[in-house]
């Protein structure tokens, strides 16, 4: 069997791409409201809690268990590739590098790669996504959340994406909408990780190193980088004996493909070379969840 | 591994507050609610044995309504069958622009409804949209039912 090592770095990467699209477009299609039903189940189990009210086996209850289940598993997989917030993200960053690429108009000053954030920075705006999801969790508790949910950007994207145009009490929402997208537009995942109060969530969970992703340091090329600078989610890859865990990641598999000497490899070592199968049965794992629980 | 296992501790510390709290609260209400049913029984039993039907009085014509009106994305109808005065059934019809999770959260309103007879009850927090649709259905087709 031809592995995908066999191909050109530039072959890799396209194929990847192409997979990954085609994934988060089916799941955009198909199951556009998991991310905010995952969310609901969080807000649910606080604003009963918080007005002594009884929790239930409810829907949004399973959602949220069945997501939290699968990233155990499989790490933040359904970041990366099924939800229908960070493949809009996805889509217009993909929109603004072609056009920074080819529109003389969006082209200043000679730029044709988008500006990035310095380190240390990047350090702390990570710690946003904790203290937000804190935020709404307090006021999920104390009942507040119901009379200002016209202030989620979540909300004002799943009504316009189900063409309920009643927006009336949702221009605030609707404003910071536009805020995250321009945001996303401008920096790949801006939002996911900055941002984003389930990607939280779901980077509290303990992650099985089954997807956890590492490299052989020692064969290296020596001030490469590639992978690092591939990562969306702005990670330095650790040592792969070491099984510690990326929580941040978003298994796009960018770095596996964009690896000249194929040094990256996940939790199950057998599959080297050949990740993308890996990403085929987590596709095919995510959808069948999603259609038990009828999403 | 040792951020591994604080994640697990925690893990597991969120799961079993949440499953106790379900449990304390599920026995003090089954509780609660036996006490109440008691009281009804009764308040209603003098009524019963007084005029042998059942205690709450007619308010609709027997028949089955259609109602329709606007959920999340797009229009829920439903049907609501009366059977000797009372609303004794509700069957969606068709709710296509609603998500799966959100509208199976706002069908919980239905028993409710059937509970008070009336299709004034609260909407489901997180699904308002939704249970809204659906109580703006059970309202139309309830008016259509006339109150006598």
């Amino acid at each position: 069997m031809k592995k995908m090592r066999d191909f050109t770095i530039k072959e890799r990467k396209k194929f990847q791409a192409w997979i990954r699209a085609l994934i988060q477009l089916a799941c955009f299609i198909f199951f556009p409201s998991a991310f905010t039903t995952a969310f609901a189940g969080i807000k649910y189990l606080l604003t009963q809690i918080g007005a002594g009210e009884e929790i239930a086996w409810t829907p949004f209850v399973a959602v949220l268990a069945a997501l939290c289940l699968f990233t155990i598993l499989f790490g933040r997989f359904f970041c990366g590739f099924a939800c229908a917030f960070g493949s809009l993200g996805d889509a217009l960053h993909g929109l603004y590098l072609y056009l920074l690429a080819n529109s003389k108009i969006i082209r200043r000053r000679s730029r044709k790669k988008p500006r990035k954030l310095p380190k240390s920075r990047e350090k702390w705006l990570g710690a946003v996504p904790y203290i937000i999801l804190a935020a709404i969790v307090l006021l999920c508790f104390s009942g507040i959340w119901d009379r200002i949910s016209g202030l989620s950007p979540w909300e004002a994207f799943s009504m316009l994406r189900a063409g309920n145009f009643k927006l009336k009490g949702h221009l605030a929402g609707l404003c910071l909408l536009g805020i995250l997208l321009a945001g996303m537009c401008m920096k790949e995942r801006f939002f996911c990780r900055f941002l984003c109060p389930m990607g939280a969530a779901f980077s509290l969970l303990p992650v099985l190193p089954l997807s956890s992703l590492g490299r052989d340091r020692e064969r290296c090329i020596p001030g490469c980088s590639a992978c690092s600078r591939s990562c969306p989610a702005g990670i330095e890859l650790p040592e792969s004996g070491k099984k510690e865990n990326a929580y941040g990641c978003f298994q796009c598999q960018k770095c596996v493909n964009v690896c000249p000497k194929g040094n990256i490899y996940c939790g199950i070592p057998q599959i080297r070379g050949n990740e993308v199968l890996a990403t085929l049965v987590k596709t095919a794992v995510l959808a069948g969840i999603f259609l038990w629980l009828d999403i | 591994m040792r951020s591994f296992w604080i994640r697990t501790v925690n893990l597991a510390a969120i799961v079993g507050i949440l499953f106790t709290y379900h449990m304390v609260l599920s026995i003090y209400n089954s509780k609660d609610q036996v006490a109440r049913l008691q009281a009804e029984l009764e308040r209603v039993e003098p009524k019963l044995q007084n005029d042998g039907r059942r205690s709450a009085p007619a308010e609709y014509q027997d028949g089955v309504y259609s109602g329709e009106a606007e959920g999340f994305g797009g229009p829920i109808s439903l049907e609501v069958t009366i059977t000797d005065g009372r609303i004794a059934d509700i069957q969606i019809l068709s709710a296509e622009g609603e998500d799966g999770a959100y509208f199976s959260m706002a069908e919980n309103m239905i028993p409710t409804v059937l509970e008070r007879q009336s299709p004034e009850v609260d909407t489901i927090s997180g699904a308002t949209f939704s249970s809204n649709g659906i109580r703006n259905a059970m309202k139309q087709a309830l008016g259509k039912a006339g109150e006598k």
